[in-house]
């Protein structure tokens, strides 16, 4: 979890018109989802949102292990005393940040529910260990993430409370400007990187999940950058960590090789 | 091999032609109609990537040769030279493309030879400096060809011959110069060189061009790969030999039977596309447990709370594992499904106006669905038998594989054939599922009745090698259940697994 308010602008090549999007939704507080696969720029873009807007993001990454009380705070034990600790996105709630929950999906299921009042016109947090209702804060505003492509689905009732934005892997022209820009690398390596990750979301459904995204090309490019060979920093940065079939990882390879 | 060649394509180019595996020996490989053919092995014992290759050379060819040439009115020196400067633009686009596979390719010429003046040994040699520029050669034919294959343009080589009849001319002129230098060509030995490139044969039209063949290549360049019904290649399959109760002699006759388990090709378009029956799963629930005396949790443990307080107020050290959590406790479980793929499977059941099959098919998508859900680990199997030489075990979807696109292209592409050998089907299951890692392990058959099969006139033989087949995988810590599609059939199941392992659709 993190909170800070930005002082240097973060990069983000904007794709389509989602930063009027955002800030449309934001002045009415319609809470936000964002869809798309991994790697594809959804945090960098809240990051960068949430710079525009001059709003501290609080960033809560969330994992099967991540419960309710993990959002909302929990009691402490401190010298014989209960203490009540706030959690990230109570904090939020009350200082009118944006929270940010990535990866939402992953959560266990209670913390959709804590999250369902804050997203409709009531804009509270029941907070039932502390026997409170929070009211949000006039700034406050909920965005999540979320990967149609991994296999759990999100719920009905959570996902229609939420405007969501699409977000894709950018046209091959912009991904390579991306690239280019994130890890140093020359423009023209940029487009071969771009090239292959579009061979690899060839394989999509056919032994991968998902192709390489953006973010792997930019750390297959920061180590070309630093003097890897461009073959040997696509083999580690962009086929070994797409799949451990070893089928498809020798596809990959191969498929790496070729194009280098 | 197909596990290389398919997915290679389908990244490099998006392309996903049929692949044919010759079990003849093949000279090279082949483009035809109906795809791409390819020998089993490679030739002279050349390694793996004499297959990476070859396809990518096929692959540039479905790429970028769009002509067919008439060949009626050519020499066969011309012919043959025509086919090599089409396979250098070919592969000089792609390498355009993919740099990398300059390397790859190279690996195949051998060292041109400059003493031995033979027709071949110029083609292997004007080969050779066409795939890289850079090369030398003496010879002048060598070189002329070079110049005529590219234009420099501030020192940087392009290429110069991109019009299918520029190709015709230049092939003839260096054809004529063959002539001139009284070298010999034989054409009925001749074979295309290095050994990675196919025969050439689709770059001519063919003498009789037959209106009904259907052009199965064009429809799969470039990932056209809806309607149109795609195949991802099968594997070889693999043989194994499993025991057989034999009820007359009371004994198990050993390596009686022959399990052949391959993973069979999948074909595109079906996915899904069949009707599937709602089937209610009895996912199993989750069992919530609560742990307490936690670091960290989400309430306090009161007992642990006050054994702290306790503690501390009698001076001593207390325990600050003062938190319970509640876990979702979920067994690791694997499961497979098998699927009974015998002809009678291909019947209407009752009057519900669907086979056999597709209910079982139904029943396992919702079960696998179920599965998903629950991260638990599973894979599709099914058999079929003919007789004791012959069982066939597909694999449809492995415990380590994702339920992809190509998975649903196999189980939808499930046919009913054959006979039901249950007990050799089951052994070689259970052999499998006990190579995974878990702490429960099952078999679940979906099958619509007795086993049968053509080499057993006796109707109890099956059901009791069957039956001990089930005692041995529970034997060994494997429980076996059977799905029955057929109500009729569930009284002689029940004798099979037992009674509370048998239900019905």
């Amino acid at each position: 979890m993190e909170t800070n308010i930005r002082k240097a602008e973060p990069y983000y090549q904007a794709i389509g018109e989602e930063c009027l999007l955002f800030e449309a939704a934001y002045t009415q507080r319609l809470p936000l989802l964002l869809k798309g696969p991994t790697g594809c720029g959804k945090t960098r873009f809240i990051e960068h949102m949430a710079w525009r807007l001059k709003r501290p993001l609080v960033t809560v990454a969330c994992n099967d292990d991540t419960t309710a009380s993990d959002l909302t705070g929990r009691w402490l034990l401190e010298s014989g005393e209960t203490r009540w600790q706030d959690g990230p996105l109570t904090r939020a709630v009350r200082e009118g940040a944006i929270c940010y929950l990535d990866e939402l999906v992953e959560a266990r299921s209670d913390t959709t529910v804590v999250i369902h009042p804050l997203t409709d016109t009531r804009r509270v947090l029941p907070l039932d260990k502390r026997n409170e209702i929070l009211q949000a804060h006039p700034d406050f505003l909920l965005v999540a993430s979320y990967n149609p492509n991994a296999h759990k689905p999100l719920k009905p009732s959570t996902r229609q409370r939420f405007c969501a934005l699409e977000f894709e892997y950018p046209s091959p022209d912009i991904e390579s400007a991306i690239v280019a820009h994130e890890s140093g690398v020359e423009r023209g390596m940029a487009e071969r990187l771009v090239a292959l990750a579009a061979r690899t979301r060839h394989l999509r459904g056919h032994g991968l999940e998902e192709g390489a995204s953006t973010r792997m090309l930019i750390y297959a490019g920061q180590l070309i950058a630093n003097g890897v060979s461009a073959q040997l920093a696509c083999r580690i940065a962009v086929a070994a960590p797409l799949s451990d079939d070893p089928d498809v990882m020798g596809t990959l390879v191969a498929t790496v090789e070729a194009s280098f | 091999m197909r596990t290389l060649i398919s997915p290679y394509l389908r990244t490099l180019w998006n392309l996903v032609p049929p692949i044919h595996v010759e079990s003849d020996e093949l000279a090279r490989v082949f483009i035809s109609p109906h795809g791409l053919h390819f020998p089993k092995v490679a030739p002279d014992g050349l390694e793996a990537s004499w297959f990476l290759a070859a396809s990518a050379h096929v692959g540039a060819h479905l790429n970028y040769s769009k002509h067919q040439f008439v060949g009626a009115d050519l020499r066969p020196v011309t012919q043959a030279l025509v086919g090599l400067l089409e396979d250098a633009r070919v592969e000089w686009l792609a390498c355009q493309e993919l740099p990398g596979l300059r390397r790859l390719w190279g690996r195949f010429f051998a060292i041109p030879r400059t003493d031995v003046p033979t027709f071949e040994a110029l083609m292997q040699r004007l080969a050779w400096v066409l795939l890289e520029p850079c090369n030398e050669d003496p010879h002048p034919w060598v070189n002329k060809g070079r110049m005529m294959f590219f234009e420099h343009e501030g020192g940087v080589p392009r290429l110069r011959l991109e019009d299918p009849e520029e190709i015709r001319i230049v092939a003839s002129r260096l054809g004529n110069d063959i002539g001139q230098m009284r070298l010999q060509f034989n054409a009925r030995q001749y074979r295309v060189e290095p050994s990675y490139r196919d025969d050439n044969s689709h770059l001519w039209v063919p003498d009789e061009k037959k209106a009904d063949v259907v052009h199965e290549l064009e429809a799969s360049r470039n990932g056209n790969t809806s309607g149109s019904e795609q195949k991802t290649a099968a594997s070889v399959a693999e043989a194994f030999r499993y025991p057989e109760w034999d009820r007359y002699i009371s004994r198990v006759r050993s390596d009686w039977v022959t399990v052949l388990d391959r993973i069979p090709e999948a074909k595109a378009g079906l996915a899904e596309g069949r009707r599937v029956l709602a089937w209610r799963e009895r996912a199993r629930t989750e069992q919530r447990r609560r742990v307490s005396r936690q670091w960290e949790g989400d309430e306090f443990d009161l007992d642990a709370v006050i054994r702290a307080e306790v503690l501390a107020k009698i001076g001593e050290n207390p325990d600050a594992r003062v938190y319970q959590r509640r876990r979702r406790e979920r067994e690791a479980e694997v499961t497979l499904f098998l699927l009974d793929a015998s002809a009678s499977t291909g019947g209407q059941v009752g009057n519900r106006g669907v086979t056999g099959l597709e209910l079982s098919q139904a029943a396992v998508i919702s079960r696998a669905r179920g599965l998903e859900r629950l991260d638990s680990k599973y894979a599709i199997h099914s058999f079929s038998s003919d007789g004791r030489q012959a069982v066939y075990y597909e694999r449809l979807k492995d415990f380590h594989k994702r339920m992809d696109a190509d998975g649903w292209g196999r189980l939808m592409g499930v046919r009913s054939q054959w006979s039901t050998r249950f007990g050799a089907a089951m052994r070689h299951a259970t052999q499998l599922v006990l190579k995974q890692r878990g702490a429960r392990r099952r078999v679940v058959l979906f099958t619509d009745g007795q086993p049968h099969d053509v080499d057993i006139y006796d109707s109890r033989y099956l059901v009791e090698d069957a039956r001990q087949a089930v005692l041995e995988a529970r034997q060994r810590g494997v429980s076996i259940q059977c799905v029955c599609v057929d109500r009729l059939a569930m009284a002689g199941l029940r004798r099979v697994f037992g009674a509370a392992n048998v239900e019905g659709l």
